[in-house]
């Protein structure tokens, strides 16, 4: 890959990210972690006024409890432990898939987290790397956690966000232990949806159905690969296009046309020629693409050139000798981001609500911890 | 390079090596060749698993060679490396030890698992080497069951109708013969 174009540092600008995180914010962290993958979700409070946590894998061991120690610093999230309101303060915690990269970190966080953690999610791909052995038995060490092996058009609502597994396909996941599966394409790719709220109460007692057109949504995309991105494009058919009276019916029922439409996409397989395919770019159609990766190839090769191409043609369709805008002003940014200044432009964190969306930098190196008071707004 | 060594520290354990092949000696043959029955792995030994493929490279995962604890469990240390390999000199590598040693020679698949003896991030320092693959795969099982499920206690897997891999296998039924019209079960 060619190294991404330095940001403009004055683009960025400096202010307080954790006062500015409203209480019915959800706020998405990809955190900057080299050739792996270390996600968290800030739930937004729940109706006790509690906020709590998604960790979507872990591919190194500190840099996820740093964060998590850091939001609780700020008051964003309380892992004490003490809280009688608040028993399981991380809701789940979703390995996407057994490859180290992943994984790695996982054993420790669930030591460390598990007595505050209610779910654990994993595809169920037997793999025979250590980290996946030593995740399973940190998790049997936690009888207590709520254990699944979630497949496409699983549904899970934590509060009011909404979680869609998208992948793997259940037609996948049944041959998983035949070798016919790449172990890439057993991850768990999900859409989260804020509010998933449909329903509007009124003073005299009324409530009605009210499809939410507004919703911040986000799309994760693991480490997928295009034979599961196959499945995932006709179990989650766009229905926009078509005007029967099939997919008339299956929008309003959901309030929803577009079954993979997003704000926020991260590739996924951090941008391998095989993670992601110009139609789902097209599908998703995001404000917002983040890619985990380093930036100079790293041990895998990622991103890869192909794939930036397809990402920047996805959401900017050209003809043959049109200018290209850039990756900046596309919205399709990388962990591996560095400032016309010279430092790195380090992790992400998205802040949604409605229609509101933040994007921040932390200026963190991989091997660094965020620290909060760092953030940067970007105002591109 | 060498890999620096580190202690395993099990919760529970009885800070047992792995044995590996051993499940696999309960059903050898009599006349097995002897260096088969009595390889043993030992505390200066590697667990070398391939973990990720991409563009002509596979990405293996170094570990200690695993100890087992008091509950049977597989107990890895914290110390892992990913190095990479060319996958052609890998297989040519992995092929010429399984040959050695009477194993089956296939291509490199994700999830294979070697025992290395010797220095396991370059492969001419992998001075012997096992494909424990099987028996890695129903030690991952293992892993993943227990946590789903839980553990049965030997006394009480007859009733429940849990029966060893092996003696599964010895139980299948005999196919059909031909011409009876019944289709047989794969």
């Amino acid at each position: 890959m060619a190294a991404p174009v330095p940001l403009s540092a004055g683009l960025l600008k400096s202010e307080q990210f954790a006062s500015s995180v409203a209480a019915d914010d959800l706020v998405y962290f990809c955190c900057s972690v080299g050739d792996a993958d270390a996600q968290v979700v800030l739930l937004p409070e729940n109706a006790a006024g509690k906020r709590r946590l998604l960790i979507i894998d872990a591919g190194v061991v500190k840099k996820i409890p740093d964060l998590i120690d850091a939001l609780a610093g700020a008051g964003l999230v309380d892992v004490s432990g003490t809280d009688p309101d608040n028993d399981y303060p991380i809701a789940a915690i979703i390995a996407t898939h057994p490859h180290h990269d992943h994984i790695a970190g996982l054993a420790e966080i669930i030591d460390r987290f598990g007595a505050l953690t209610a779910e654990f999610w994993e595809p169920g791909f037997f793999h025979t790397a250590p980290a996946y052995t030593r995740m399973m038995q940190a998790i049997e060490r936690q009888p207590h956690i709520v254990y699944s092996q979630p497949t496409s058009g699983f549904q899970r609502w934590f509060g009011s966000v909404g979680v869609t597994v998208l992948s793997p396909s259940i037609q996948l996941r049944n041959r998983f232990d035949t070798y016919g599966v790449e172990i890439n394409d057993s991850s768990i790719s999900m859409r989260l949806e804020y509010p998933a709220a449909r329903v509007v109460t009124h003073p005299n007692g009324q409530r009605n159905y009210a499809p939410n057109v507004n919703a911040a949504r986000l799309v994760l995309g693991a480490d997928a690969q295009t034979l599961s991105w196959s499945y995932v494009l006709t179990d989650f058919p766009s229905l926009m296009a078509s005007e029967s009276k099939t997919a008339k019916a299956i929008g309003a029922a959901s309030g929803d046309w577009n079954l993979l439409r997003a704000d926020v996409l991260k590739v996924s397989h951090h941008g391998s020629k095989h993670g992601i395919n110009l139609e789902l770019v097209e599908r998703v159609k995001p404000w917002v693409t983040i890619v985990s990766s380093t930036d100079s190839g790293g041990k895998y090769g990622f991103p890869h050139d192909v794939t930036q191409a397809l990402i920047r043609e996805g959401l900017e369709a050209t003809t043959s000798g049109q200018a290209r805008s850039t990756d900046a002003d596309l919205g399709l940014f990388y962990t591996a981001d560095t400032l016309d200044s010279g430092e790195q432009a380090g992790s992400f964190a998205v802040v949604m609500r409605g229609r509101r969306r933040q994007l921040w930098r932390f200026l963190d190196a991989p091997g660094k911890p965020i620290v909060l008071a760092d953030a940067r707004r970007w105002d591109g | 390079m060498q890999l620096q060594r580190a202690t395993v520290e099990s919760d529970s354990g009885s800070g047992m090596l792995w044995l590996g092949l051993d499940a696999r000696d309960e059903v050898l043959p009599a006349d097995a060749a002897p260096e088969q029955a009595e390889w043993r792995p030992a505390v200066e030994d590697w667990y070398v698993v391939a973990d990720e493929r991409v563009a002509g490279a596979v990405g293996m995962v170094v570990a200690p060679w695993p100890e087992v604890d008091g509950a049977g469990r597989l107990m890895f240390s914290e110390q892992m490396e990913l190095v990479w390999f060319r996958e052609d000199a890998l297989l040519e590598v992995v092929d010429g030890w399984r040959t050695i040693h009477d194993q089956d020679l296939r291509p490199i698949r994700i999830g294979d698992v070697f025992w290395v003896h010797g220095d396991p991030v370059e492969l001419g320092g992998w001075a012997d080497m096992r494909d424990v693959t099987a028996e890695s795969r129903d030690a991952a099982k293992v892993a993943a069951f227990a946590t789903a499920a839980g553990a049965v206690p030997v006394e009480d897997a007859s009733e429940l109708g849990l029966v060893r891999k092996e003696d599964a296998a010895t139980r299948r039924e005999p196919p059909p013969p031909p011409g009876s019209g019944v289709t047989a079960a794969l």
